[in-house]
């Protein structure tokens, strides 16, 4: 069990992948609201702005996109650090998915619910905060929790930054070692995080018990 | 009380509100017939400042529906919607339908808007339902939360779009019994219906729209 030795570096790897993951969703998860409300805006100026942003970051690779940011823009003198540069990458990226999903699910929202809301005079934000909001998010639960659990696999993609995450421990020791066992246990801690958290959304799914 | 002058509407080349007048005073009942698609719906969401109208005026005790072309709020008070779905706020108990209104519009405290929200549930005969969800209620049950809901405001005219359209009999006859009770709180009340035998359990005025015009 040589490869148990190994564990403080996957742990380490494994602090940079739930680093990346956990500051990801803290700035995207609130952006994606507001970016879903410029997109369904009536100005189709703004709107059609969002949907081509919207459109590049779906219709090309992460990968791409984090290349670009670090090796494209210092071209033009813009450079960031490589940590910076995989927060800005993950964050514009997931923020347009989440956009889409929000949208959806404010636009499963009846008509009859805001239209309730105004005749009994409760104003916009009000609505918005205590009804519109909470069924919102109940309907997205499932498919964030897809994105969310993808974002654990996707934050290994910082290997092209030279970012020390889980698999690049894991393949840096595989290649030392030339032992396929840094895989394996590699593998069973993304099995094991990615479990605990799907756990975690299906809990607050079932929060919502109306 | 509820007065309707020259009301006119179109969706685009379609006339859907044509010339319509009409008055009701308070604890009075109208029954507002006609086939689908004859304008009843949309005259009362353009009551109701849902919808805007191209001509014609509304007022409640002489407060006009607009002023300078927005919905007023001082009207707005006075009308409130029991709508064909009842659209109860699904992710609420029923209390909290009840109160959210008041509060957050501090017309009220928390603990005068649950009094008065318990009183009127009690009152409708499901007092028992305070703490449950919308989806644990009955057809019925429903219904008369929204009641409940906007009666809490103290409306002058409550709207009802269709409120027996999927009711046996028994039900209707208590939905009946329901709304004359409504208007014996001095609530004048307008209900949007194609059911004459519901019309005619009611001791109600009746106005027939065909084609967006009041028949004689």
């Amino acid at each position: 069990m040589e490869v148990l030795k190994l564990m403080p570096r996957f742990l380490e790897g494994l602090q940079l992948t739930l680093g990346l993951w956990a500051i990801t969703l803290l700035l995207s998860l609130p952006l994606a609201f507001p970016v879903a409300f410029i997109r369904s805006s009536k100005n189709r100026l703004v709107a059609g702005a969002t949907k081509f942003y919207i459109d590049i970051m779906r219709g090309t690779p992460l990968l791409l996109q984090m290349c670009f940011i670090f090796f494209g823009l210092p071209e033009v003198g813009i450079v960031f650090p490589r940590f910076t540069t995989a927060v800005i990458a993950f964050v514009i990226n997931y923020t347009a998915y989440f956009a889409e999903i929000f949208r959806s699910g404010l636009k499963s929202i009846d008509k009859g619910q805001w239209e309730a809301g105004q005749m009994l005079g409760i104003s916009k934000p009000v609505l918005f905060f205590k009804v519109i909001l909470p069924q919102t998010i109940r309907t997205v639960i499932p498919a964030v929790t897809n994105e969310v659990t993808t974002l654990v696999k996707d934050t290994s993609l910082v290997y092209i930054l030279g970012l020390g995450d889980l698999l690049r421990q894991g393949k840096i020791y595989a290649n030392s070692l030339s032992s396929l066992a840094p895989f394996v246990l590699v593998g069973a801690i993304y099995f094991v995080v990615i479990t605990v958290i799907s756990k975690g959304c299906e809990k607050i799914e079932k929060s919502f018990n109306y | 009380m509820l007065k309707v002058t020259n009301l006119y509407k179109s969706f685009g080349e379609r006339t859907v509100l044509n010339n319509i007048s009409f008055e009701l005073n308070k604890g009075e009942i109208l029954c507002l017939r006609g086939k689908s698609g004859a304008g009843k719906t949309t005259l009362i969401r353009c009551i109701c400042n849902l919808e805007k109208a191209d001509k014609g005026t509304i007022s409640i005790n002489g407060i006009e529906s607009l002023e300078n072309d927005k919905p007023n709020k001082a009207y707005q008070n006075n009308v409130g919607m029991v709508s064909q779905g009842f659209d109860l706020f699904p992710n609420l108990n029923v209390m909290d339908n009840l109160t959210l209104a008041p509060v957050s519009r501090k017309l009220m405290t928390k603990e005068e808007a649950e009094k008065a929200a318990m009183a009127l549930l009690e009152s409708l005969g499901i007092g028992d339902k305070a703490k449950s969800y919308p989806s644990q209620l009955s057809g019925g049950e429903k219904q008369r939360v929204a009641v409940a809901r906007a009666c809490i405001l103290s409306p002058s005219v409550l709207f009802f779009d269709e409120p027996t359209s999927a009711l046996d009999l028994a039900s209707t006859q208590e939905v009946a019994n329901l709304i004359e009770d409504i208007a014996k709180r001095d609530i004048a009340v307008v209900i949007i219906t194609h059911d004459e035998a519901f019309c005619s359990m009611l001791d109600a005025k009746e106005i027939v729209i065909v084609n967006g015009k009041i028949a004689e």
